[in-house]
């Protein structure tokens, strides 16, 4: 017996944004399969690991015993192309399958924090810089979000990301 | 007790008010006259994403979302009721129409199907247009009671405070002609017309000392000066929260008994 379908979901946590959670939703059973190896590649092409950012492909262990597992691999938000192996004891790969993930957990909620702010200043909005720079930073978020989604394009939702975090580090002189 | 939107209820409004606000303003633009503070479509489209993000995340507490919410709430201005109803009721470009001029709403005459403004099998309904009046029923062309015949037959509940609409012994059935018709004479009551400033006690406020009930001020932006709190005005949403029948004292600990008279002014 083998897998009859292979497929996970992701999610990034808006607790710890910096974790990603993989989920295992195949279908069937495991057979010869012994473990699973998660590559984060990243649209410059380098690849994020548990121990920092490699420049040369590489992975991170996912044990077949967990269905959900956690990696904590982010340090800002990211568009990425994550792969899963599901490979046999001598390494062999038995079934691979690529999605295209938008995370932007850190700058989502830092835009609620901006209206949390906002709710207490009212005002604020008329501040035409602020609001212009307001407008700006969820074009980028929301920018970011469509061309994963629609556009399956990490490149340009990355730019957008870029964009978006740059503003969200320099809050001080945007907002 | 007033029932207090939740937090996915009010993203679900702002998703409607977006482009509520964007048709407003760009007919004011096309027809000319003054754009009265409507609030534009991308800061409601923008408050709305924040507080959708907030919520889902789980990363955010409870009052802070309440407190995002309600200044949310505030941001879709004239266009919370409206879209309240085209959420809940029988759908886009089909509002309770009001009459120009103002006065009472027109009654809702429909016959009961899968999109209807009861929808087959359901048994209520919430009119936030007709809070403040009595209602009249009738189904199948037989008028309904609000008091349970008996005798197993069909009776409707109705809540003019929390605009709660209830079918009871029956369920709406597939093809059943309805008509609610507002009571605007009679034996029941319209909403009043509010001057302002005007002032209330302790006295006024619900059980809670929190909670001050007044459909005439629905939809009003006020400010409040509470005496013997301080000598400021104050304002939504950082002391006080509007609900959908007047409105709600967020200040930490407060209880109208132990405060004196509270005046309410209208700002706009």
């Amino acid at each position: 017996m083998a897998l009859t379908s292979v497929s996970f979901t992701i999610s990034q946590s808006a607790v710890a944004p910096a974790i990603i959670t993989a989920t295992d939703t195949s279908e069937g059973t495991y057979g010869t399969i012994a473990s699973r190896r998660i590559f984060f590649q990243t649209s410059q092409g380098t690849w994020l690991t548990t121990s920092g950012i490699s420049s040369t492909s590489a992975y991170v262990e996912w044990p077949l015993a967990n269905t959900t597992e956690n990696f904590q691999v982010l340090e800002e938000d990211q568009a990425l192309a994550i792969t899963v192996q599901w490979v046999e004891a001598d390494g062999t790969v038995v079934n691979t399958l690529t999605q295209l993930y938008c995370l932007s957990e850190f700058n989502r909620q830092f835009f609620y924090y901006l209206f949390q702010q906002q709710a207490l200043s009212p005002g604020i909005v008329q501040d035409t810089n602020y609001y212009a720079n307001l407008s700006t930073y969820w074009m980028n978020i929301i920018g970011a979000i469509q061309a994963v989604e629609i556009g399956a394009d990490i490149s340009s939702s990355q730019n957008c990301l870029n964009r978006a975090t740059n503003m969200m580090n320099e809050q001080a002189k945007y907002f | 007790m007033p029932t207090i939107l939740p937090i996915s209820d009010i993203i679900e409004i702002g998703r409607v008010s977006t482009y509520l606000s964007a048709n407003y303003v760009a007919k004011k633009g096309l027809f000319g006259g003054t754009v009265i503070r409507p609030t534009p479509p991308a800061l409601i489209a923008m408050a709305t994403d924040a507080l959708d993000w907030g919520n889902a995340g789980g990363a955010q507490t409870t009052a802070s979302l309440r407190s995002t919410a309600n200044y949310a709430y505030w941001l879709f201005g004239k266009f919370q009721l409206d879209a309240q109803n085209i959420i809940s009721g029988p759908g886009g470009g089909s509002v309770i129409p009001t009459p120009s001029g103002g006065g009472a709403p027109n009654d809702l005459d429909f016959k009961v199907s899968s999109t209807s403004f009861i929808k087959t099998g359901e048994t209520s309904v919430s009119i936030p247009q007709f809070i403040g009046y009595n209602v009249d029923f009738s189904r199948s062309g037989i008028m309904q009671n609000t008091t349970n015949p008996g005798d197993g037959g069909t009776y409707y509940g109705w809540n003019n405070v929390t605009g709660l609409f209830e079918l009871f012994n029956g369920a709406a059935q597939d093809g059943e002609l309805f008509r609610i018709m507002v009571d605007a004479g009679g034996s029941g009551s319209v909403i009043p017309t509010q001057t302002y400033p005007f002032i209330i006690t302790s006295a006024d406020f619900e059980p809670d000392g929190i909670t001050y009930n007044n459909p005439a001020i629905v939809g009003d932006q006020l400010m409040l000066f509470i005496t013997g709190y301080n000598q400021e005005w104050q304002f939504a949403p950082t002391s006080f929260s509007y609900t959908a029948t007047g409105i709600q004292i967020d200040i930490p600990g407060f209880d109208a008994a132990n405060y004196g008279n509270i005046i309410i002014q209208k700002i706009n």
